[in-house]
């Protein structure tokens, strides 16, 4: 089912959290909402669930206008950060709970019932775990009940606000690539809400970067990683240096090297990921002198942090083999270059 | 030397030394002086380090023109940017009593705006489910009436018993010198009946049932247990609050009878150490007690059961995030329930001494 979300607004007293927010969403898209905490994203979560009343705009279900549709019609199913799990149920009451308080005209049968739940348990292989109360689970554990339990009342749009933001960083990958096969088996229309930009860039088909109450970029994980729109969503999605630079006839300088900055005006900030910086022991006309001050070691890759005499610190990133092979130690000199390099106007 | 200052109407004319010395000197005289009008001729300084360019910097602020500084310490001056009006940020005023007031009426308002809503909301619901009786959660209600009710049996015994023993054993002594301890029975039967048992009962319940409900859903809030059952399609106060009410509703007047009794049976005890007999003592509440006191009573305890359980739910559902909000919440509901006890009871005895009950 499509969501189309026309001109969201919504103040909290002072506090704009949603300003004026326009998004289409595709029927069985897994779509994520990116951004720091405080940007909005949960509240817009939210009021696409129907947990808050947007003061202004529109929302549509599936062509329909939602906005003054109650939470219980709109058949959506919510996931919540801290799993929100009926603490005195059993996970089987707990994700039967959906099912049984239905009407008595709309409810399935206990036999139907209990088979659905045995059905759902297996698809989020805790089977065994049935008759085990939720503070008896791992916190992996609850969230898979929590989304079964979402599941089992057959929604037509699934909502996960920040589904693993409590949980430790291996199970956190193993669920969320978990969550991206359920979803390629069943195709249900799927927001999720994350400040994490790993996750949202493994995961989802289509990424919404927000920032302040608004979208600042919105597009496939590649669109947002490779071209970002803005300097914010550059610097959301992974480390950056920054570089100041006066412009000339359209070229911006950092250190001797030259990268071209057609829109920028009269000075132009220059960002450059770690991992986008060449180093080198001898000098060179065009690369900026620098000292090693940091070594961070970092698994696979190694962080090298070098102060220079125009900034304070630069962050260089490389593999593990290139640190070994050059042996880069605290107090050597270096010489480094800009690759790559994303210009904006300042 | 150090520096002086000499004022000629809207002309300041400072000279000398303006260092850390000099300035301490001459700031506060410099800033009493300098205006929009005036103009500082600085010609004779002859010396001004950072601190001379701040007391400069201060004056420009203010208003005051520069003149005639010496060029060697104008850049000095110049690298503080002074004509830029500085950022100051306004510091709040502490708010007036008129402001207080106002602020204290307006959250008043809100409040009982709010649990005016709470009232008519859970109104709407309960014609819904007196429409529709099977909607009710009878297995959740009667699990709250017996945590609200018969779990509550122990301590309700204790301190009814002991509070028909004080009350009987204070008349008595006075009633013995006028020979009328035949009549304490009749006095605390009847102020037991009317007031006293219901009221007990129910700060019992403010204390006990009260302060739970707001701790359980606040708890069911915090952990977004209550937006997990709206986006199922329950209405929280259908399943949660509903329930409770009547459950409370119900059993404080069930509580206020055994109140009643057990505080009757501990006056009577007293009254045999007087050479009373304990079936003398039940003829006289008898012939004495009628059956409207005795309504007028169970009908406070229903009410003030109504207004325990609401405000508790109330509370529990307006509780704020963090674990420390349910302890807020819970306090909250105990002090603003035994509150509206006190105030409706003031209430309830005005009107029945109009009518005449």
């Amino acid at each position: 089912m499509s969501i189309e979300i026309k001109q969201i607004s919504k103040r909290f007293g002072q506090f704009q959290a949603l300003n004026d927010i326009n998004l289409d969403i595709q029927g069985g898209e897994l779509l994520a909402l990116l951004g720091p905490s405080g940007c909005g994203k949960t509240t817009l979560l939210r009021v696409i669930a129907g947990l808050e009343t947007p003061d202004a705009g529109q929302i549509l279900f599936h062509g329909e206008d939602a906005t003054d549709t109650h939470v219980r019609e709109r058949q959506v199913g919510f996931v919540f950060q801290h799993y929100a799990l009926f603490r005195h149920m059993t996970v089987f009451e707990n994700v039967a709970f959906g099912l049984r308080v239905r009407p008595k005209k709309t409810r399935p049968s206990e036999e139907a019932i209990k088979k659905k739940v045995h059905e759902l348990l297996e698809l989020v292989q805790l089977d065994w775990l049935a008759d085990r109360y939720p503070a008896q689970l791992s916190g992996g554990q609850r969230q898979r009940i929590a989304l079964a339990r979402a599941l089992a009342v057959e929604p037509r749009v699934l909502l996960l606000d920040e589904p693993f933001g409590a949980l430790d960083t291996k199970v956190r990958k193993e669920l969320r690539r978990w969550l991206r096969r359920l979803h390629d088996e069943m195709h249900i229309t799927s927001v999720f809400v994350t400040h994490d930009q790993e996750e949202a860039l493994e995961v989802a088909d289509r990424v919404v970067v927000m920032n302040k109450g608004r979208i600042e970029q919105s597009g496939t994980p590649a669109e947002v990683y490779d071209a970002p729109a803005t300097p914010f969503v550059y610097q959301f999605l992974g480390d950056v240096n920054l570089f100041h630079s006066r412009v000339h006839e359209g070229w911006a300088e950092v250190g001797g090297t030259r990268f071209a900055a057609p829109e920028a005006g009269d000075k132009a900030v220059i960002y450059v990921r770690p991992h986008e910086i060449d180093l080198a022991r001898n000098a060179s006309n065009d690369a900026l002198a620098g000292i090693v001050t940091h070594v961070r070691l970092l698994g696979a890759t190694v962080r090298l942090e070098v102060k220079t005499d125009a900034h304070e610190a630069l962050e260089v990133e490389l593999t593990r083999e290139r640190y070994q092979a050059e042996r880069w130690a605290v107090g050597d000199a270096v010489w480094l270059t800009p690759r790559e390099a994303r210009v904006y106007g300042a | 030397m150090s520096a002086t200052l000499q004022r000629d109407g809207a002309r300041i004319v400072l000279s000398g030394r303006l260092d850390a010395t000099g300035c301490a000197t001459i700031w506060q005289a410099a800033r009493d002086a300098a205006s929009k009008e005036s103009t500082v001729d600085a010609s004779d300084v002859s010396y001004c380090d950072g601190i001379g360019a701040a007391l400069l910097f201060d004056l420009i602020q203010r208003g005051a023109r520069i003149e005639g500084l010496a060029e060697r310490f104008a850049p000095l001056l110049a690298e503080l940017d002074p004509d830029q009006p500085l950022l100051i940020p306004e510091t709040p005023k502490p708010e007036g009593r008129l402001a207080a007031i106002g602020h204290f009426a307006a959250g008043w308002w809100r409040e009982t705006r709010d649990v005016i809503g709470f009232i008519g909301e859970a109104t709407v619901s309960s014609w819904a489910i007196l429409r529709r009786p099977r909607e009710l959660r009878l297995g959740e209600t009667l699990r709250v009436a017996a945590s609200a009710g018969a779990d509550a049996l122990p301590i309700v015994s204790l301190i009814a018993f002991l509070l028909g023993v004080i009350l009987a054993f204070q008349s008595a002594i006075p009633m013995r010198q006028f020979g009328a301890e035949l009549f304490v029975a009749n006095l605390v039967g009847l102020s037991l009946v009317r007031e006293l048992a219901p009221l007990m009962t129910a700060v019992l319940l403010a204390g006990r049932t009260g302060a739970a409900f707001a701790a359980e859903i606040g708890t069911m809030k915090v952990n977004q247990e209550i937006d997990a059952l709206t986006t199922m399609g329950l209405d929280p106060m259908r399943f949660l609050v509903l329930p409770r009410l009547i459950a409370v509703a119900l059993t404080a007047p069930l509580l206020t009878l055994y109140a009643e009794l057990v505080g009757m049976f501990g006056a009577a005890l007293v009254l045999t150490g007087f050479d009373i007999p304990l079936a003398t003592s039940a003829s006289q509440i008898q012939g004495f007690v009628n059956l409207s006191d005795f309504l007028t009573g169970l009908g406070k305890a229903f009410v003030f059961g109504l207004g325990i359980a609401t405000i508790g739910c109330l509370r529990g559902l307006r509780t704020g995030s963090g674990a420390r909000a349910v302890g807020a919440s819970a306090t909250s509901a105990d002090v603003q329930g035994i509150v509206m006890l006190v105030v409706a009871d003031g209430l309830f005895a005005i009107a029945f001494y109009y009518l005449g009950w």
